[in-house]
């Protein structure tokens, strides 16, 4: 039992009615009430003193993250020792499968191009630009699914990007500081993903909930989406590369279609992130045809 | 005027209170093996709060209190001045009734503690949901209060062995 040596704590008590404890009190729950009124605005000083804070404190979470995460390994190296021979079983019939389609793939391939060469069609899309960050902070709140990253505006970072983990999408970059951004997970409720249900290629909307499987909204009118169907990013609007994993389609227990993620939440100690290359600006012919003639 | 050496080690050990809280704010958000929305883990910095509150205020000021609030809302992306508030207030109510505490033992502190931090936590709740303009299932607070409570009498060893190093200049001359 803890025992408190009463003597040593009478010591310092302040008394409650003094007037600096009274103000202090008045005054910070009254600057505290206005950053709750005003940080929903998005006022700029406010957002610049958050960024301020949470950067300065990003390598401290970092250093503490570090053996939580050494820790997390260590657990699943002991787990992974006592099925050695089972594991090793399934990766060799998991290498059996992935050969049978690196062959396929690689045929499809040579197929594309040459199909590509006789239409004289664009070539494939650019490689996306791919930058890696380590996961440092987790929200805690039933409220908001974020993740705190250790790299910001300064690594390259910028708004949009997506954020993958182990096995798929994770979410997308909301918020980047110079040394720190917020990753908004695909659960969270203000998550919007525009993805492709497989194989019959129909477009939706993935709504998160602050539920683990997020809502497969604004689907077709007459939608081919059956149970266990894959679900990967549609790259509509530009910023989430094409293809990427996000999950396989569900039945709710509210009997709406939602999507189970592939995403490995527990093995979120690092992210890639990962952005299309931003379409180049269309040339302006006539502009040029101008400058032509004058030359 | 440069304080002299002992002043400002008085002044550091007396910041110990404030620098371990914000330690167990960092050690509350690490991201530990869990589901997307975070999973169940305690909220130690209610229960570093709690603990100055109770035994030593003058260690854990009001502007010390709403720096940890803010700190943890920076931190964890939620509406900024919610947890500030819900600490105050909660640092408050022990301020007010510190008269009570004095030559209680730890079984009684630890059941205040009880009802302590869940009506904090339903304050935290409240603003946020208000300020997020959203309601969410309270069940993953019930269950971190849960735990912060049953952890509290293992916080609270730590909490003490702390303060014997904040006690040792400032309060041992005579």
């Amino acid at each position: 039992m803890i025992r408190l040596r009463r003597a040593s704590f009478a010591v310092g008590l302040v008394p409650p009615r003094s007037w600096v404890e009274r103000a202090s009190f008045g005054g910070l729950v009254g600057v505290a009430l206005l950053l709750v009124v005003f940080s929903r605005a998005e006022v700029g000083l406010i957002a610049q003193v958050g960024h301020t804070v949470r950067d300065a404190l990003v390598p401290v979470m970092a250093v503490i993250a570090r053996p939580n995460a050494a820790i997390d390994d260590g657990l699943d190296w002991v787990g992974t020792q006592f099925a050695l021979a089972e594991e090793n079983e399934r990766l060799r019939a998991q290498v059996e499968r992935l050969l049978t389609w690196q062959a396929a793939a690689t045929r499809l391939e040579v197929e594309n191009a040459a199909l590509r060469d006789v239409l004289n069609a664009q070539r494939r899309q650019p490689r996306p630009i791919t930058r890696t960050a380590r996961v440092v902070a987790d929200s805690r709140s039933p409220f908001v699914h974020t993740r705190l990253i250790d790299a910001g505006a300064a690594q390259e970072i910028d708004e949009g990007m997506a954020a993958l983990g182990s096995g798929g999408l994770a979410g997308r970059v909301v918020d980047v500081g110079r040394n720190s951004a917020r990753l908004l997970l695909l659960t969270d409720l203000n998550s919007r993903v525009p993805v492709l249900v497989l194989p019959a290629r129909d477009p939706a909307i993935l709504t998160g909930d602050n539920g683990p499987t997020p809502r497969l909204d604004f689907l077709p009118l007459t939608p081919q989406v059956g149970i266990g169907d894959r679900v990967v990013t549609s790259g509509a609007a530009g910023v989430l590369p094409a293809g990427i994993a996000v999950g396989t389609v569900v039945k709710g227990d509210d009997d709406m279609l939602r999507v189970q993620p592939t995403v490995d939440w527990g093995e979120l100690h690092h992210v890639r992130l990962v952005r299309a290359k931003p379409l180049e600006e269309p040339r302006n012919n006539a502009a040029d045809g101008r400058a032509t003639a004058r030359r | 005027m440069q304080p002299s050496a002992p002043d400002l080690e008085t002044r550091l050990r007396e910041g110990l209170p404030l620098l371990f809280a914000l330690v167990l704010v960092t050690i509350d958000l690490t991201p530990r093996p869990a589901p997307a929305g975070g999973g169940i883990a305690p909220f130690l910095t209610l229960g570093a709060v709690y603990f100055w509150g109770v035994y030593r205020p003058d260690l854990m000021s009001n502007a010390a209190v709403f720096a940890i609030g803010l700190v943890y809302d920076v931190l964890s992306g939620l509406p900024l001045g919610c947890s500030s508030v819900a600490l105050l207030l909660g640092r408050a109510v022990m301020v007010a009734r510190h008269r009570f505490f004095y030559a209680k033992s730890f079984v009684v502190i630890w059941a205040l503690f009880v009802v302590w931090a869940p009506a904090v936590e339903l304050v935290r709740y409240a603003f946020t949901a208000a300020s997020l303009g959203v309601l969410v299932d309270p069940l993953p607070l019930v269950a971190q209060c849960g735990l912060t409570i049953a952890l509290y009498p293992a916080l609270s060893w730590v909490l003490v062995r702390l303060h014997e190093q904040v006690r040792t200049r400032a309060y041992a001359e005579p």
